[in-house]
């Protein structure tokens, strides 16, 4: 219906194919109410997620008010080494951002492997003027390397079990009582690999250092993919951010979509509202 | 309690309704130390919407974990969507364990409370005595007065008549033929229980509800024990079930492959339960999901196929004799009939009532529909607060978490009274643009563009006026918390009033 219809198509941007799905942008506020320019948000998912399936909930939140993009950029040339193929995305996201929303001011809503990809834009870009980062973290730990090469053996020998294994490593065990795999989108195919070796070898210690814009980081406390230390070591390591945490496994689009919406939405529409290192309260229904 | 002075009784807060709004801001007051309110009750037993529907099958439509005060939990609740005479239990102990019985007037009817301007009081008449009141709230419902239809012959009917809110003590429908009115959340609960006792039973459909399945279930002992043992597992409990809730609302907004998704759930489920294409394709409906409220029930059309059922696809036009003639001008040969037929939830009785500065009707304020600042207070009805009332409903998620958010709106505004001996009156100003801010976001919903009519939009206006077009989350964030900023800054009582 009308505002949060959204559209989508593809297109090449120098070395990466890029789908993008967006709602038209547009206040749905009053007429005639002065409203300051919003920044267009875009969103970057998480390894092997499609970036419309993931964010539909959120697009269809975050398009009321504004524009808002949903991201899947795919580099036409693989690379050998995780960490080259990680360098390889963020220039490729750039790269599509530059294309689909040039010049305009933007705030980075990044999942898991997504929020890697938006810490790295947004130590070197000033136009990101709010950082979103949900389940990401700061620098591999030993966990994460392991997680990362056992699951990258089970994809290598085809095992039928990753795909259990996967949905057990999403989803925190109250979802998945409850719902079952109700939410979960993750293709386990080659992309998806690729992701997750990157989560084993991407330390974004100094991109973090250098990120100004006001970040929120968003921590996921039943994730058994980056445990929530990990984004609180993120939070930490930002110099103008503030903390969230949520009651749910790494898949927190799948479990708790409009509980994440109230936190980006507050935010991308008063980044400064929080001061710096707080630590937000959550709603107690 | 109060003071009893010159004829009337004397109180700070003046509460009028018992239901879940009044003796939820009733034990938060008591909490907080105010001793001074008192809430009447025209009904003689507390409990609102509870106390009066009492038809067989009565049960809430959401979860109970989350649709009870989340600072009074209740961990033995015996299912997911308890049945209504355990949801009017949980009212009576909040009254009695809270100690707010004797602050609670049973039997007492707000007659009109009228502003009066040189006290700085309201002014309150009921059936037993009068009353003055520093702060008048008005927690009377939405779901209070019920709405039977003015049917021609329907006086004379010489069988047996009456709404389902009003379902006589015991009363027992065995091998008579009934008439159901109506297919709304009230119809699809009562009707299985009224078909397996009555002989024979039509059921009066004006359009076909959407129905998805209900999913209830048992809580064992061991869950129940859990969630009195370990203080965490409730709160994580009513935080899934709301956030859960919450997720229905883009389907409101007709968000693609959101709303998609709840009418596939509500199509498979009729095609899966009714085979007959004629009877299919009476129950489906013709207007959007979601535009009308969404039922849940694994037993209605399984009840309609009953061999002694029958859906009369049409309203309910007149009576004659024992005979209900429906706008089909099919008759059927009745004993009973049931009005399923709702409340007047969009023109509330009590507006009629209520009289503020200048003589104004609250009625005639919301001539055009309700209307509120923070769907709360009222431009030209000082220390005034409507519970329940404007924009304050939600067609997803708990009321009751709504109603805590007023609540709390109300406390706050009760703490800066404290402070002031001044009125607070919201400004016009406030009101209005509040009022576009809800036209605005109404103006994409399913509500209004789903092509229905519902008990959600006022009838005249056409403005969705019960519903809060937003997350239920939203109305926490915009409206939780009392800002005295848009009042009218200097609202001391105006002696010399102009009159017109």
């Amino acid at each position: 219906m009308g505002r949060v219809d959204v559209r989508a198509w593809s297109l090449a941007v120098e070395g990466a194919t890029v789908r993008s799905t967006e709602t038209p942008s547009g206040p749905a506020e009053a007429e005639g109410e002065a409203r300051p320019a919003e920044p267009v948000v875009v969103l970057l998912p998480d390894a092997g997620m499609r970036a419309h399936e993931e964010f539909s909930f959120l697009l269809t939140v975050l398009g009321r008010r504004r524009r808002a993009i949903a991201l899947d950029v795919e580099p036409i040339e693989r690379a050998e080494e995780a960490v080259d193929a990680f360098a390889r995305l963020v220039r490729a996201t750039r790269g599509a951002i530059d294309a689909i929303a040039p010049a305009a001011p933007v705030a980075l809503v990044g999942h898991g492997l997504g929020a890697a990809v938006a810490t790295a834009i947004a130590a070197d870009e000033g136009r990101v003027v709010a950082l979103v980062l949900v389940a990401g973290w700061l620098a591999p730990s030993e966990r994460t390397r392991v997680l990362a090469r056992a699951w990258t053996t089970l994809h290598e020998e085809g095992s039928a079990a990753l795909a259990d294994l996967d949905a057990l490593l999403l989803l925190g065990a109250p979802h998945l009582e409850e719902r079952g795999r109700e939410g979960l989108s993750r293709t386990l195919d080659v992309r998806a690999r690729d992701g997750i070796a990157m989560l084993g070898c991407v330390d974004l210690r100094a991109a973090a250092d250098r990120v100004r814009a006001p970040a929120l980081v968003v921590g996921c406390a039943r994730d058994a993919i980056v445990p929530e230390a990990e984004s609180r070591a993120l939070f930490a390591a930002i110099a103008d951010s503030r903390y969230a945490r949520v009651d749910s496994g790494h898949a927190v689009l799948a479990e708790r979509p409009a509980e994440l919406g109230r936190l980006v939405e507050e935010f991308v529409r008063c980044p400064e509202g929080r001061r710096a290192g707080a630590v937000l309260e959550g709603m107690r229904p | 309690m109060s003071a009893a002075r010159a004829g009337h009784e004397d109180v700070e807060v003046l509460v009028v309704g018992a239901g879940f709004a009044g003796i939820g801001l009733g034990i938060r007051l008591a909490r907080a130390g105010r001793r001074s309110f008192a809430i009447l009750e025209r009904a003689e037993e507390v409990g609102g919407t509870w106390r009066d529907n009492r038809y067989p099958g009565v049960a809430c439509d959401i979860p109970s974990h989350l649709y009870s005060f989340s600072f009074r939990p209740k961990p033995d609740w015996s299912r997911v969507f308890a049945p209504g005479d355990e949801i009017r239990e949980y009212l009576r102990e909040c009254v009695r364990e809270e100690g707010i019985g004797p602050h609670v007037r049973l039997g007492t009817e707000a007659l009109e409370a009228r502003w009066d301007e040189e006290e700085g009081r309201w002014r309150v008449r009921t059936n037993r005595g009068d009353w003055r009141a520093r702060v008048l709230v008005l927690a009377a419902g939405r779901l209070a007065d019920p709405r039977v239809p003015d049917l021609p012959g329907l006086a004379a009917f010489p069988g047996r008549s009456f709404h389902s809110a009003r379902w006589p003590e015991g009363a027992s429908v065995a091998g008579a033929r009934v008439g159901v009115v109506g297919t709304g959340a009230s119809a699809v609960q009562l009707l299985p229980h009224v078909v397996r006792e009555a002989a024979d039973v039509v059921v009066f459909q004006r359009s076909a509800p959407y129905v998805v399945p209900r999913r209830d279930r048992v809580y064992s002992r061991e869950e129940r024990e859990l969630f009195a043992r370990d203080p965490d597992a409730l709160p994580e409990l009513r935080s899934r079930l709301f956030w859960r809730a919450e997720e229905a609302f883009p389907q409101r907004l007709g968000a693609p492959g959101r709303i998609d998704a709840l009418r596939d759930l509500a199509r498979s489920h009729l095609e899966s339960h009714v085979a007959d294409p004629v009877l299919r394709a009476a129950l489906t409906p013709d207007y959007e999901i979601g535009c009308k409220r969404v039922l849940l029930s694994d037993d209605y059309y399984a009840a309609l196929q009953e061999p002694h059922v029958r859906l009369e696809p049409s309203a309910l036009e007149r009576v004659e004799g024992l005979r209900a003639i429906a706008a089909s001008g099919r008759a059927h040969e009745l004993d009973v009939l049931v009005f399923a037929t709702g409340f007047q939830s969009t023109r509330p009785p009590y507006a009629r009532r209520v009289v503020g500065r200048r003589g104004e009707l609250l009625s005639e304020h919301w001539s055009h529909g309700m209307r509120a600042y923070a769907s709360t207070v009222v431009h030209g009805f000082p220390n005034m607060f409507v519970l329940d009332g404007p924009n304050a409903s939600l067609g997803h998620n708990s009321a009751i978490f709504m109603i805590e958010t007023q609540v709390e709106y109300v406390l706050g505004a009760l703490a800066h009274l404290d402070a002031s001996a001044r009125p607070l009156e919201v400004s016009a100003e406030a009101e209005d643009a509040y009022t576009r801010e809800i036209d605005a976001a109404s103006a994409d919903t399913v509500w209004v563009r789903g092509g229905c009519t519902s008990w959600y939009r006022d009838e005249s206006s056409g403005r969705l006026t019960l519903l809060w077009p937003d997350f239920a989350y939203a109305f926490r964030d915009r409206n939780g918390r009392f800002d005295p900023s848009p009042f009218v800054p200097d609202a001391a009582p105006v002696v010399a009033a102009a009159s017109g």
